[in-house]
């Protein structure tokens, strides 16, 4: 009995010493929660980077009308990496930043085009963040993007960054790209990294596209910051950057995005734009949908890469005047014919560009090709990333246009 | 320096402590072709013999059925019997507690024992005819059949019946008959002489149910026997009497079935009841502190119930009942612990109504012991685990909270605990008020004050709801207690004070044996013909016994126990 | 008190193992030798083994209720017993601490980066001293609950990945090539190295007939989980064999996402791979004393829980750097287990039928 005891008041005497010691107990209250981080470029080779800091106080139940915009705070510090800028930037906080629940990771073109891998090995070696953060590539200064990003449908910001990646499933003009995609397509074999492009909108435009507003062919063609929306909300995300390994070298705009997610079989939903059969200086607005998975058949001639693409979307109208007549299958052939090659035309844009431009197989085509390889070294002998830019291409497209919505024939 | 030998000595050197082992499954079952009635239920014992003449032998049959040596109620009452002057041997049997006494002094002792005009012969013949011839006058006189004689003149009784097979006697026995039987005749007379309590009986206050019987035990011992008697109504049930205590000789009834209980079961529980020196016994749960295997665990070993309809049914399960005088909650052992998850509502409703319960329950358990502790592990280590959205809800909702989130905890619970207590002992004018105080004030105007967090409130108010979804009292003592440990489990170590917390409570249970069989019998350890799961099936599916338990008879229905559905 | 065990509880006994080992780092060391057709050589050491415990059924069935050390009392007469059973010691001793090391510096990164390692040690020992003080059908009964809860979790993890998956990832088809993934690929056996429990597992079985179904049953669920973990990991990271990490299968449960609510739920499989690898810990710490009380013919062993757990303690805590540590829990492990577990005990165990042979032969 008395073993016992004293065997237990051993245990909790050696226990006691190694918990004050050792064990610091923080709670919620002690941190400051990091909602989104942007990475710009400093002078003198040092980066310059921003923490956007939620304030929660204004958050509470009582203060109903709070002004959104003081929801959160920007913080923006020079330092040589981003471990060196939170501490500087943990000296006048009054509570530790945690950066469990970063949403989004800004960077800036500049530091895009000079390669990123440092940055992101850097992220994905913290605990903290989690790999669902996004990655975005702002065309201006990240702390101007981030302080601009607000709505006013949305009370803070965190919701605002987990709300403005679901536009890719109903508008098409982006994807949702991820820490732990962009990371794990860094390091494939068979695939180049993307991510998404944002920007901040400014009402002066000296853009020659802002005066030709009703040409069509003008909005399929933005990217981020280019539209011509006047609006509170100043953040844009349309379009995609595409890397070569770790470094940026090209845009996508949105329709090209609108190829990229047909043939990575990633679209939801999007509306095109084609020249109407009927009266050339109409314009008729079609829902898409894809239908099937794309099919490639990929064949190696001669050490280059022949690429054929099998594309079966589904179409609905959108457009209707007094005159349409969706009932008659002539017509719906002809906009279908219209259709295909409007969008073979597109895709084949779009193939062009990623492989001669851009050299960089976003798509993950070598993915296809690997199961003809019996052995690793063949296949790293192979070089498929740097082979891409030597393919040919064929598209064939598809279209099933299926009817208008509520109105069939007017 | 010999007192600091022996104190290093008594340090360091190690005895083995010596366990008390005590397991049913070491012992072989008896009825072991069981296995080969794959469909039909074994066959119980003929009773369908007919009644001897001579009494010496139907009094030792009557004995050996009904166990009368052991079996404390059952009443045998010899005499002599006057009829027509004559003395026959007799007895009358019945049992104690199911009879009216005074009916069987008056009406059927008294006129059958003491000399009347009904029992004395009067030298009157009873003449059929007469024949005369020279001089001879012969007589034909009716042959005197005593049992028309008994039958018909010497038991006034409105309801008597005569009976030729021991089967008819033992069913009404079990009613509450008393039996008559006489040397020299093979019949028996069964006289309608019962009494016993019913609806004096009140409801149970502590273990309500919606479809169930509303009668509970009471106090007295041979009442809550004669419940017992009334819903098992076999001859096979079996109850011993013992005493307990030097002073007060409290008197305790072990009950069970003979020919379905292990043996070894009843003999462990009749071995350690009488195995006991204290001065006195007062109530049934100071004999449950002194009878079960480990009394420093603060888990409860045995069912302690006051309902016969749950006590009947755990008995024809296989285990065994104690009852004692003196206090209206009877024992059942062993108990698992899921036996403590379950009530007696179970078997009454459908069972897709009991399961859902069961599962509430269940969560009723998750929640009521790991709630607070892990409310506190992630807030303190884990806290990328709780939504974005509501973890800033929680920050802003504690921004003016002076305390650290443990303190908070702590009093909270504390309260609640204390409010609790209160409500057990105030008296019934002020309950309401009480409810009032302790909702109201303390929550809310603790809110408003910013003692507490919302967020603080709405957790422990949550426990404490889940913890009354547990059916079993002293189970929910035990969550309460465990749940302070997790608390300072997740506040020190966040989730993995919480797994040891979960792996050390977890060995606890499976280290644990009640009566013979592990506490987390039939789960662990596995065994293949099980009979009792916590998520029950249809009741014309149950058709095993709890294996653990090794009883005598393992099947409890056929394999279509649905006969009328059966096509022909 | 009869100390015999069920079916079931045998075979969870031999999953413990490998499940502990997945949790540690063993579907990385698997992937890091043969790539993309570490399915292939899973599949092909499966067979492997297979045939191995084939052969050690067949062995100890002509030795009912013994186990290896009495088998090699046989062999080599006490010298052998005392011999073999003080190496057994040594290989658990080892490997428990290194695994214990390895999960707990990763449990310190992750969660505790404030609390020294020795103090998340020490929490490990402490609660599987109790555990030995509870004795060894506690240990087992706890197993049995905990084993579908960790298989349940690798299950989820694998499921919860699909969407993520990329199927090209196989290929290329053989990896690194023939030689690699078959003729080297063999020494992956070391992955199955739970069966150093069916040594020991025959004279405590409930009923000896069951030992072939017992072993049979373990090995497949072990390789199913093997298989399934790997698979989750090659088809989701493709950095997985480019770089080395702490705890893969915590990086692919960082994955797991259902819709947007339900995130980071890395910290919930943490609670139950804790559990896992208490239950492992206890199951080892037993056998180090059951040996140590067959050879050295004890009568209690239970006071020796506190000398090996501080052996234990020590030697968990010699590694200085993460070099050795990774050295010590992927390499020397793997040396370790091929050379006692499968070289010298099936050699013993070989020697044994050949002595058996002969004596029937003879007498």
């Amino acid at each position: 009995m008395v073993k016992k005891y004293i065997a237990f008041a051993l245990i909790i005497f050696v226990l006691t010493i190694f918990i004050s010691k050792e064990i610091r107990i923080t709670t919620i209250d002690d941190y400051a929660y990091v909602v989104a981080i942007g990475i710009d470029a400093g002078e003198e080779n040092i980066l310059k980077v921003s923490f956007q800091i939620a304030s929660t106080s204004e958050n509470s139940s009582d203060s109903g009308g709070a002004d959104s915009a003081a929801t959160s705070t920007v913080s923006t510090v020079e330092a040589s990496s981003i471990d060196n800028a939170l501490t500087l930037v943990n000296t006048y906080t009054s509570k530790e930043l945690s950066l469990a629940h970063c949403k989004i990771i800004v960077i800036s073109e500049e530091i895009a085009n000079g390669g990123i891998s440092d940055y992101l090995y850097t992220l994905i070696n913290k605990m903290e963040i989690s790999p669902k953060c996004n990655i975005i590539i702002s065309k201006v200064d990240c702390d101007n993007f981030l302080k601009q990003a607000s709505s006013n449908l949305e009370k803070n910001s965190t919701r605002y960054y987990e709300i403005i990646e679901t536009t890719a499933n109903y508008t098409g003009y982006t994807e949702t790209i991820t820490l732990s995609d962009f990371f794990s397509k860094m390091e494939d074999t068979f695939a180049q990294p993307y991510s998404i492009l944002g920007s901040v909108n400014t009402d002066d435009k000296t853009n020659e596209d802002a005066s030709t507003l009703s040409n069509s062919e003008t909005e399929k063609n933005v990217k981020a910051g280019e539209s011509n929306i006047k609006s509170k909300n100043k953040v844009e995300i349309a379009g995609i950057a595409v890397f070569n390994a770790d470094t940026m070298v090209g845009e996508l705009n949105a329709i090209e995005t609108i190829c990229h997610l047909i043939l990575s079989n990633k679209l939801e939903n999007c509306k095109i734009t084609i020249p109407s059969p009927f009266d050339n200086s109409e314009k008729i607005d079609l829902s898409l949908t894809q239908k099937k998975n794309t099919k490639f058949d990929i064949k190696i001639l001669n050490g280059s890469p022949y690429i054929k693409a099998n594309v079966k979307v589904n179409a609905r109208i959108l457009t209707m005047n007094k005159d349409s007549d969706y009932l008659n299958s002539d017509n719906l052939k002809e906009i279908e014919e219209y259709t295909n090659s409007y969008l073979e035309s597109q895709i084949l844009n779009y193939f062009y560009k990623t492989s001669k431009e851009f050299n960089s197989d976003i798509l993950g085509l070598g993915k296809y090709v690997v199961s003809d390889f019996t052995t690793w070294n063949d296949w790293v002998e192979f070089d498929w990333l740097n082979n891409y830019e030597n393919s040919f291409f064929d598209v064939n497209v598809d279209t099933n246009v299926k009817s208008g919505y509520l109105l069939l024939e007017t | 320096m010999e007192k600091f030998k022996n104190f290093v000595k008594q340090l360091f050197s190690y005895t083995s402590k010596k366990k008390y082992e005590f397991d049913l499954n070491e012992s072989p079952l008896e009825n072991n072709n069981e296995d080969n009635f794959q469909n039909g239920l074994p066959p119980l014992e003929d009773t369908s013999e007919s009644i001897f003449n001579s009494l010496h032998v139907n009094l030792e049959y009557v004995k050996s059925k009904y166990n009368f040596l052991i079996n404390s109620d059952i009443k045998i009452r010899e005499f002599h019997l006057t009829a027509r002057n004559k003395q026959y041997s007799a007895f009358l049997l019945y049992i104690d507690g199911l009879v009216d006494s005074n009916s069987i002094n008056h009406f059927i002792l008294d006129p059958l024992m003491l000399k009347n005009k009904a029992n004395t012969f009067d030298n009157a013949e009873d003449v059929v005819s007469t024949a005369i011839s020279n001089n001879i006058s012969v007589k034909r006189i009716k042959k005197f059949d005593l049992t028309d004689y008994i039958y018909n003149t010497l038991i006034p009784q409105n309801d008597v019946k005569k009976v030729e097979n021991f089967e008819d006697v033992f069913n009404d026995i079990n009613t509450g008959s008393c039996a008559l039987f006489i040397d020299t005749l093979n019949i028996a007379f069964l006289s309608e002489v019962k009494k016993y309590d019913k609806r004096g009986i009140s409801a149970s206050q502590n273990e309500t149910v919606i479809r169930g019987s509303q009668e509970s035990f009471i106090e007295n011992l041979r009442t809550n026997t004669s419940l017992i008697r009334r819903l098992v109504n076999n001859e096979n049930l079996v109850i011993e009497s013992t005493s307990v205590g030097t002073i007060t000789k409290t008197k305790c009834a072990i009950c069970y079935i003979n020919n379905l209980t292990n043996q070894d079961l009843v003999a462990e529980v009749k071995y350690r009841i009488n195995n006991l020196s204290i001065d006195y016994l007062i109530s049934s749960g100071q004999l449950e502190q002194l009878i079960i295997d480990n009394p420093t665990s603060s888990l409860p070993q045995l069912i302690a119930t006051e309902r016969p309809d749950k006590a009947a049914h755990y008995l024809l399960e296989g285990r065994v009942l104690v009852i004692v005088n003196g206090s209206p909650y009877t024992l059942i052992m062993p108990g698992t612990f899921f036996d403590f998850m379950s009530s007696t509502e179970d078997s009454n409703l459908n069972y897709k109504f009991s399961n859902l319960l069961k599962f509430i329950r269940l969560l009723g358990l998750i929640i009521s012991l790991l709630l607070p502790g892990l409310y506190m592990a992630i807030t303190n280590f884990h806290q990328e685990l709780i939504p974005t959205e509501l973890l800033f809800s929680i920050v802003a909702s504690r921004n003016n909270v002076p305390f650290p989130i443990l303190f908070e905890l702590l009093l909270m619970e504390l309260s609640l605990e204390l409010v609790r207590e209160a409500g057990i002992r105030v008296p019934f004018p002020l309950g309401q008020t009480i409810s009032i105080i302790g909702g109201l004030i303390l929550s809310d105007a603790a809110v408003s004050a910013n003692i507490v967090s919302p967020i603080l409130i709405i957790i422990v108010a949550i426990t404490g709801l889940s913890s009354f979804a547990l059916p079993d009292f002293s189970l929910s003592f035990h969550v309460r207690i465990s749940r302070f440990i997790y608390i300072f489990l997740g506040y020190l170590g966040g989730f993995l004070g919480i797994a040891v917390g979960l792996f050390i409570h977890v060995a606890v249970l499976c280290n644990l044996q009640s009566f013979g069989i592990s506490y987390l019998a039939p789960y662990v350890p596995v065994s293949r013909k099980r009979g009792n799961e916590y998520f029950i099936k249809p009741f014309w599916k149950k058709e095993k016994r709890i294996d653990a338990l090794n009883t005598q008879r393992v099947r409890k229905e056929e394999d279509i126990s649905i006969k009328w559905k059966q096509e022909f | 008190m009869n100390n015999k065990i069920g079916d079931f509880e045998a075979i969870s006994l031999i999953v413990i193992v490998t499940v502990a080992h997945i949790l540690s780092n063993l579907p990385q060391t698997l992937l890091h030798s043969t790539n993309s057709s570490t399915v292939l050589n899973i599949i092909y050491i499966s067979l492997l083994i297979l045939g191995i415990v084939y052969i050690i059924c067949r062995i100890f069935k002509k030795f009912p209720n013994q186990d290896i050390l009495d088998i090699s009392e046989y062999v080599g007469g006490n010298a052998l017993k005392i011999t073999l059973g003080v190496a057994f010691i040594l290989y658990f001793i080892t490997i428990a601490s290194f695994l214990l090391r390895n999960f707990s510096e990763s449990l310190k990164i992750i969660y505790f980066p404030n609390t020294h390692f020795s103090a998340i040690i020490l929490i490990f020992i402490l609660v599987a001293v109790t555990l030995n003080k509870f004795g060894f059908k506690t240990i087992i009964k706890c197993n049995l609950i905990i084993i579908p809860l960790a298989l349940i979790s690798l299950l989820v993890i694998f499921f919860s990945t699909v969407d993520e998956f990329t199927i090209q990832r196989f290929f290329p088809i053989l990896g690194f090539g023939f030689n690699e993934t078959f003729v080297l690929g063999a020494t992956n056996i070391f992955a199955f190295a739970g069966i150093v429990i069916l040594y020991f597992i025959m004279p405590v079985l409930n009923d000896s007939n069951s030992y072939k179904k017992v072993s049979f049953i373990s090995i497949l669920i072990s390789s199913l989980y093997l298989l399934l973990s790997v698979i989750s990991l090659l088809l989701v990271i493709p950095m997985i064999s480019s770089s080395e990490s702490t705890l893969s299968v915590y990086l692919a449960a960082r994955e797991v996402q259902f819709g947007d609510f339900v995130q980071r739920v890395d910290a919930l499989f943490f609670l139950i791979w804790i559990l896992s690898i208490f239950s492992y810990f206890s199951v080892i710490l037993s056998y180090i004393l059951y040996i140590f009380k067959k050879i050295f013919k004890t009568q209690h062993s239970k006071p020796l829980v506190y000398c090996f757990s501080a052996i234990i303690f020590t030697v968990c805590l010699i590694p200085k750097n993460i070099v050795q540590i990774n050295t010590m829990s992927n390499i020397l492990y793997k040396y370790l287990s091929l050379t006692l577990v499968f070289g010298i005990s099936i050699f013993i165990l070989i020697l044994a039928n050949f002595k058996k042979k002969k004596e029937n032969s003879n007498g």
